[in-house]
């Protein structure tokens, strides 16, 4: 191979359909070459189809920390191109991108071809020969191993971890295949070295969604209550088996408005509790969450955003339930809205929202999305959540009648459990004076709503309300996996000269009006860019904020991600 | 492992100390004072502690009970209380949970969840104070509802076929169904001490007059009758029986063998931490 | 579901609990049917039922006096020898009424006294043991007692009007 400049970063495809299996092809070389040192991530497109559909798996390898895909692919293998239609908006080539396809396949489809890129077609049945039980995602895998330069022995210890439990027959095949594959690649001038790992600091490899789990538990959650939904699902299953061990347990519920209560239900007798949900299921629980909110209730629901409104799409992302999350509750319901700033966050977030939760006894949505839930990437290790303290308890002995909703302490207090001496009260929905009696009088109503906002108020949240990065005059606020591009293309624009200034909200509700203006000092223009059509979290800035220059709003609905490219030539505009 | 129960008492309350000062403001003559009142006869006779008994509650008339007991209580939103209470038992075993309401609140926006909780089979009891009308919303036709009752909102009556609770909990696995009426306050306390102690699903319809929006049921006293057989264990026979039920037939009808639905062992073997190894490269 | 029969009444402190039960739960609901009463804006009603909750409170605590040092037979509430009537201290509240009179209060007073005197009455023609005979007997006079004073007290209320429950509101609003 006579390709010899090295890539920071690499960006492959595998696009498949029908059992061929592109989807362990692209799991085995991350997993592969995240043991070799390198960073990186996988996302997923579907089809609808539950088997048999089309897929394509979407990596970036890369010398550096990376949190979101590039702005087009380098590399590009097709097993076949069935469909490939459904998603070729999501698999951006340009004439510097290398094609690989089977020559079974046919002539690819126009999207391909328009791009410029380099074609090569490969006789991948023939290349198999008479490996017995040769899948063709293998010969891609070696392919693309080795225009990428990992090691055929990271991939093959890979291979044996995942697939040594079919047998030793596949995974001999599976060996066979893709050295196959490797052997292919070779006799063609088409390497694209990876750059060196540039440090050798301890990564994890894990989803969003896995890591809002994980954070979940070390948070102190022990009753889950689930019903599924894409693309939360997964959280949801992760748990299930972690919880028991712990002490705790997962109950499926009948539906969403179940599951709300049945964690009002599990939190009321003292347990942390949590569901995680999308869009639709957020609906539902509107009215059980606003019921949490007044009973003085902590636990946490998260919503991995999905495109929306309605039934939409369901496996890709969109940030579009903020204003369900920040205005969906009947009446003056202050509430905590919470989103991790990327997908490593997701722990270190969950974790704090649900400590947040329990020590202000209210309930929390968190708004994670699927581009952040659904994709599998290399972290850090997520640092412990600051802790500001358990649930305030009543000490014993307690005297009843028990003032469970008294109003000082600055809004918080004391809570006894079901089983506490002398600790009786009724938890109420109705409007209620300090015992919990149901009450229409104005002074116990107005006392009880002004308590809950003042816990909320004057709660210090810390530095954690967002991530404030960078110095400049031009302010790019934005939210969730839209961060991750934003912060390459600052990345960018910055080694150009140009300085930008991040605001990645963390915390939504309560606004911090306070600390946003100081994150905004000086800031001479402002961009806010998000995954909406409607402009919500511009929307909600707006209503909640005094924004100190003019601001230009850059958004779109889903499914495309943003990428880092078209964002610094949107900063690059207004310049 | 669950979570032992809570301990009974060495020495019984007197039914009166499971009455809170809460005033209840049901008209003069609900039959819900007297299902308060077989509440209150039931934890005595079981010699439980106030502080260990959890009494959940959806919206409507019946469902202000919550307030009236000394116990624990949560009054939620119309028609999940049976979710609220199946978390409460799932997480705290140790406690009894008592979920109770109307037959709007349980039949209609509760349906759902009345279904699932008796296949689900969670250890609690559910009273239902069944007075064939939303009262608190001023007399419109609920669930069991008689076709032909006339109301503002259907006039000439629904025309629709009455829910029979009793039918549908047998039919979802519930492993304790009987129907009680408030008119004899010491035989519904039995019914509802034996419902409580019962593991599994307890469902218990009490018939309990709405003197206001339905008067005729005063009469109801002249209709209820014991059932003339003993429960039985037998799903099927108690099926049959069921299905020629007058509605009136007061006692027990069924009681089954189904283990409960498991709950929270609260005892942790592992740490958080040990789930980090999985995530490592 | 019939209760014990009478004749199952063992013993002095047997009977002592029955009377109790009669006297405590007598009171605990003319208690609630005046909470009621107040709680629905009608004190003079409320007034009655608390004055009679006040007597039988009394005589509770007689009852609950000469119990003590004794150890009657553990009875759950369903468990008590009421016969096949109906409790003497159950029943009867569907005739409550928000905006009954005082004579439809002292009638449902009066009919609960009726019943705890028919009770004794029907003890003391099965009963063998004269000590216990002799005590069915004191609390029957008593009962007596009772229901004259209801009785006198009713002679001095006016006849309730045809129009009694008339209210020209219409039923409030709930949750």
């Amino acid at each position: 191979m006579s390709h010899t400049a090295e890539f920071n970063s690499l960006s492959i495809a595998f696009a498949g359909s029908g059992g061929a299996g592109v989807m362990t092809a692209g799991t085995i070389l991350l997993d592969a070459a995240a043991a070799s040192g390198w960073h990186g991530l996988m996302t997923r497109s579907l089809g609808p189809q539950i088997r048999g559909g089309e897929a394509a798996a979407l990596l970036r390898l890369a010398s550096h920390p990376v949190e979101c895909h590039d702005d087009a692919f380098d590399l590009l293998i097709a097993v076949d191109w069935h469909n490939f239609g459904r998603f070729a908006a999501e698999i951006p080539l340009t004439a510097d991108s290398l094609v690989i396809a089977d020559a079974g396949a046919g002539l690819p489809p126009v999207e391909v071809t328009d791009s410029g890129c380099r074609l090569i077609a490969l006789p991948f049945a023939e290349l198999i020969g008479d490996i017995a039980g040769g899948r063709p995602n293998m010969l891609a895998l070696g392919i693309a191993a080795a225009i990428a330069g990992v090691p055929g022995a990271a991939i093959l210890t890979v291979v044996n971890k995942r697939l040594g439990g079919k047998g030793a027959e596949i995974v001999a095949s599976s060996t066979a295949t893709f050295e196959a594959g490797t052997g292919a690649a070779a006799t063609l001038d088409v390497a694209r070295p990876l750059a060196a790992p540039r440090s050798a600091n301890e990564r994890w490899l894990l989803s969003g969604n896995q890591a809002t789990a994980f954070g979940a538990l070390k948070g102190g959650v022990r009753f889950v209550a689930a019903y599924p939904i894409t693309p939360a699902t997964d959280i949801l299953e992760w748990m299930a088996p972690r919880l028991p061990p712990l002490g705790g347990t997962l109950v499926q519920a009948e539906d969403e408005i179940a599951s709300v209560n049945m964690l009002i239900g599990a939190s009321f007798g003292g347990v942390p509790a949590l569901t995680a949900t999308s869009g639709p299921g957020l609906a539902l629980m509107s009215e059980g969450f606003g019921l949490a909110v007044a009973a003085e209730v902590p636990l946490v629901v998260v919503d991995v955003m999905r495109c929306g409104p309605s039934t939409g799409i369901a496996t890709k992302s969109e940030q579009a339930d903020l204003n369900l999350a920040v205005y969906g509750l009947h009446g003056d319901a202050p509430h905590l809205v919470v989103a991790p700033g990327g997908i490593a966050d997701c722990a270190r977030t969950a974790e704090w929202t649900v400590r947040l939760a329990e020590h202000l006894q209210c309930p929390a949505i968190l708004l994670s999305d699927q581009n952040l839930g659904q994709a599998r990437a290399t972290t850090q290790p997520p640092d412990d959540a600051p802790d500001p303290g358990p649930r305030l308890r009543a000490d014993a002995p307690v005297t009843p009648p028990f003032p469970r909703y008294r109003p000082d302490n600055g809004g918080i207090s004391p809570m006894s459990l079901p089983g506490q001496t002398g600790g009786q009260y009724t938890g109420e929905g109705l409007s209620h004076g300090e015992t919990g009696a149901p009450s229409n009088r104005a002074d116990d109503h107005r006392r009880q709503i002004d308590k809950r906002q003042r816990k909320l108020e004057t709660f210090d949240f810390g530095d954690d309300w967002a991530d404030v990065e960078g110095d400049g005059a031009l302010a790019i606020i934005t939210w969730g996996s839209t961060a991750a591009p934003v912060r390459e293309a600052i990345g960018r624009l910055g080694k150009d000269g140009q300085a930008c200034r991040l605001l990645n909200l963390r915390l939504l509700l309560p606004a911090q009006p306070a600390r946003l203006a100081a994150a905004l000092d000086g800031v001479r223009k402002i961009i806010v860019i998000e995954q909406s059509a409607s402009g919500q979290l511009h929307r909600f800035l707006r209503a909640h904020y005094d924004l100190p220059a003019p601001v230009h709003w850059f958004g779109r609905p889903g499914p495309l991600p943003f990428r880092p490219g078209e964002i610094a030539d949107e900063i690059r505009s207004l310049l | 492992m669950n979570r032992p129960a809570a301990a009974a008492l060495s020495e019984p309350l007197k039914p009166a100390a499971y009455k809170s000062d809460v005033k209840p403001v049901w008209c003069p003559g609900c039959g819900d004072y007297s299902v308060l009142l077989a509440m209150q006869k039931a934890f005595s006779a079981l010699a439980l502690a106030p502080e260990d008994i959890a009494v959940i509650t959806g919206i409507g008339c019946s469902s202000r009970i919550a307030s009236y007991t000394a116990c624990y209580g949560f009054h939620g939103v119309h028609g999940r209380a049976l979710a609220v209470g199946t978390g409460l038992k799932v997480a705290r075993p140790d406690l009894t949970v008592l979920v109770a309401g109307g037959d709007g609140d349980g039949f209609s926006i509760g349906g759902n969840h009345f279904l699932h909780a008796c296949r689900r089979n969670p250890d609690i009891t559910y009273l239902v104070m069944d007075n064939h009308v939303y009262g608190m919303t001023k007399g419109q036709p609920s669930p069991t509802t008689e076709p032909d009752w006339d109301s503002a909102i259907a006039p000439g009556g629904t025309g629709i076929r009455p829910f029979h609770p009793l039918a549908v909990a047998l039919a979802s696995g519930a492993n304790f169904v009987a129907r009680a009426f408030a008119g004899d306050p010491n035989g519904a306390a039995r019914i509802l001490a034996e419902a409580i102690a019962y593991p599994g699903f307890s469902f218990v319809q009490i018939l309990s007059p709405c003197v206001t929006f339905r008067p005729e049921q005063r009469g109801w006293r002249k209709q209820v009758h014991p059932a003339p057989v003993e429960s039985t264990d037998d799903a099927a026979r108690a099926a049959r029986r069921i299905m020629t039920d007058d509605d009136f037939n007061i006692g027990v009808l069924y009681r089954g063998d189904r283990p409960p639905f498991p709950a929270a062992s609260g005892v942790a073997e592992r740490n958080v931490d040990a789930f980090a190894g999985e995530f490592e490269t | 579901m019939t209760a014990a029969a009478p004749e199952s009444i063992a013993d002095i402190a047997d009977l002592l609990q029955h009377a109790l039960v009669i006297e405590t739960e007598a009171a605990e609901r003319y208690r609630s049917l005046g909470h009621q009463m107040a709680v629905h804006n009608s004190p003079h009603i409320a007034r009655i039922f608390e004055k009679m909750a006040d007597i039988e409170g009394r005589h509770a605590a007689e009852i609950e006096a000469r119990l003590r040092g004794l150890s009657p037979p553990d009875r759950k509430p369903w468990e008590y020898a009421w016969g096949d009537a109906a409790s003497p201290e159950a029943g009867g509240d569907e005739e409550a009424h928000y905006m009954m009179t005082a004579r439809q209060a002292l009638e449902i007073v009066l009919e609960a006294e009726q019943r705890a005197y028919d009770f004794y009455r029907g003890l003391a023609k099965t009963v063998r043991d004269r000590e216990i005979k002799a005590l069915v007997d004191e609390f029957a006079t008593e009962e007596k007692e009772h229901v004259a004073l209801v009785e006198n007290l009713l002679a001095k209320e006016p006849y309730t009007p045809a129009d009694w429950d008339f209210d020209p509101d219409p039923p409030g609003q709930g949750d």
